[in-house]
């Protein structure tokens, strides 16, 4: 079942389909992880995807990225089913536990966030003045062109996931994807990360697909919530004026579908 | 006399000289790679598949560096696939070909006349006994194999980065560490015709983790790793010459040295790392 956000918080005129789920299942193993997932996800959507662990939201995402098979049902990507996509660049993503990047790993920012460049340029060809116009873009865009030159290692977590986003946002993307990505930095660099979120999605118009449990994030800037506990649970549109409880839990009436 | 001299007169000397340090340069290249993505333990595995080519080569008449080329890329794409379709896990899988590769050229060498001095060069490499041909092979595919990882230079990093969102910004990961493990397995064939087997590893690990001591950026660490490879066996063998030493030992030990030395001098040159957390604004 597909659950249209009300019109009063949708885009006017609502959006073009970024993301289209249809009776998606996942088995990991032996285990069915997710069942009969449908979810359609329009342009300039935020969409906050919350659950309880091992409820199978991370797997969810993983699903959609294509680093996970699913069994049965289909996904479309920008109107393309996903096996055929192709254009990658469209979509840019922040994996979970990014914060925790080895700190040995011996590179500067400025490389880290060239990365999202490699793919888009194509094989077999260098990066040229383009990609680093863009590489220095995307920096400035979450502000971390002061840090350019700093290895990764030496910077805080909230710092290196900014790092990473810029890396999600130098190919450009139309759909940006989060797993977790405030998971172990502290409270003021959670809550930067979290405006500059909303700047990127109410400013820029970038769709965007949000998995956290942590309900503060989701109720300042998702623009509609998705619960998953095997299946989806919940789906509506957040109302700006009652934010969601402190400690949002799965068996809150307020989730009753 | 002292080196200059002798390499100056010796033109098979000024071709070992120039091969050892391609490899060097490709070991310092892949090193790098390698340690980042945990893979240290390829290279050693792989040296010891290519020491069953060479055998199985030196056995049935074949040419042993062409045998060892082929083994070594064959299993070590059979590695990658066997940990890559989850059937075991990596270190299993290297551990599994390793020992085939191992045991199958001790049975080779065995059941034909037992150990050789030519199987024993391959084992412990001495560039400065190499025939003509070898030094031709080693140099021609270590050019060959310099300009690969070049060319797949930003790909390699960004995989060495992060395997998995390589693959989501459609970076076609399956097949890139097909070619690069094998290149990585033709690495370890043309340098263990420097190092030996045994000691392969003095070119593909040390080094590269010397400079991961230090460097603060992935083109700093791959210069760097590169630097004291070339280094390492420059000094290893002129060591040799001079010394009457064996080549590849010396290297090693040079190479060795250089990472204790990197140690120390961390140590005495220590600096605080810690970032305050907010200094934008």
């Amino acid at each position: 079942m597909t659950h249209e956000p009300a019109h009063t918080h949708a885009p006017n005129p609502p959006g073009k389909p970024v993301l289209e789920l249809r009776d998606v299942c996942v088995n990991l193993g032996r285990e069915r992880v997710l069942s009969d997932v449908s979810l359609l996800v329009r342009e300039g959507e935020f969409v906050g995807l919350a659950g309880p662990n091992g409820g199978g939201k991370s797997t969810l995402l993983r699903a959609i990225l294509g680093l996970v098979p699913t069994s049965c049902g289909s996904i479309q990507l920008f109107g393309v089913p996903a096996h055929e996509f192709r254009d990658r660049r469209r979509i840019g993503y922040v994996a979970q536990n990014a914060a925790h990047v080895e700190t040995a790993f011996p590179a500067s920012a400025e490389e880290i966030v060239r990365l999202g460049r490699v793919a888009p340029r194509g094989l077999l060809r260098r990066l040229n003045g383009e990609d680093k116009r863009l590489a220095l873009e995307a920096m400035r865009e979450v502000g971390v062109e002061k840090l350019a030159r700093r290895q990764i290692g030496a910077m805080s977590g909230g710092q290196r996931q900014r790092v990473l986003l810029a890396r999600a946002l130098a190919s450009r993307p139309d759909l940006l994807v989060l797993d977790e990505p405030t998971t172990g930095i502290d409270p003021q660099a959670r809550d930067d990360f979290t405006h500059l979120l909303v700047r990127l999605n109410r400013e820029k118009g970038l769709t965007t697909l949000l998995v956290s449990h942590d309900t503060d994030i989701l109720s300042h800037a998702a623009t509609r919530l998705v619960v998953i506990d095997r299946k989806v649970q919940y789906d509506a549109p957040i109302d700006p004026d009652a934010p969601l409880p402190g400690h949002l839990h799965l068996h809150d009436p307020r989730l009753r579908p | 006399m002292n080196f200059l001299d002798i390499l100056l007169h010796y033109e098979f000397l000024q071709r070992a000289l120039l091969a050892g340090v391609l490899v060097a340069i490709l070991c310092g290249m892949l090193g790098v790679f390698l340690v980042l993505r945990q893979m240290s333990l390829l290279g050693d595995g792989l040296a010891h598949v290519s020491f069953g080519g060479v055998a199985i080569g030196l056995a049935f008449g074949f040419y042993p560096i062409g045998v060892a080329l082929v083994g070594s890329v064959l299993a070590g794409v059979a590695i990658y696939l066997l940990r890559d379709r989850g059937i075991v896990k990596g270190d299993t899988a290297i551990g599994i070909l390793f020992t085939a590769g191992l045991a199958l050229g001790i049975l080779v060498v065995s059941a034909t006349g037992g150990f050789t001095v030519n199987a024993n060069s391959y084992l412990f490499g001495n560039i400065l006994a190499i025939t003509t041909q070898d030094l031709q092979v080693v140099f021609g595919v270590g050019l060959l194999l310099v300009l690969l990882v070049y060319a797949f230079f930003k790909e390699f990093f960004s995989m060495t980065f992060s395997e998995e969102a390589a693959k989501v910004t459609g970076l076609p990961v399956g097949l890139l560490n097909v070619v690069f493990v094998s290149l990585t397995a033709a690495t370890i064939v043309v340098a263990s015709r420097i190092v030996g087997v045994l000691l392969v590893s003095a070119l593909i690990i040390v080094p590269a983790a010397t400079s991961l001591q230090i460097a603060r950026s992935f083109r700093v660490a791959i210069a760097l790793s590169v630097a004291i490879g070339v280094l390492s066996v420059v000094a290893g063998m002129v060591l040799a010459v001079q010394e009457g030493w064996a080549t590849g030992a010396s290297i090693a030990i040079v190479a060795i040295a250089l990472f204790v030395l990197t140690l120390a001098g961390k140590r005495v040159f220590r600096e605080p790392v810690v970032e305050p957390e907010h200094p934008h604004g």
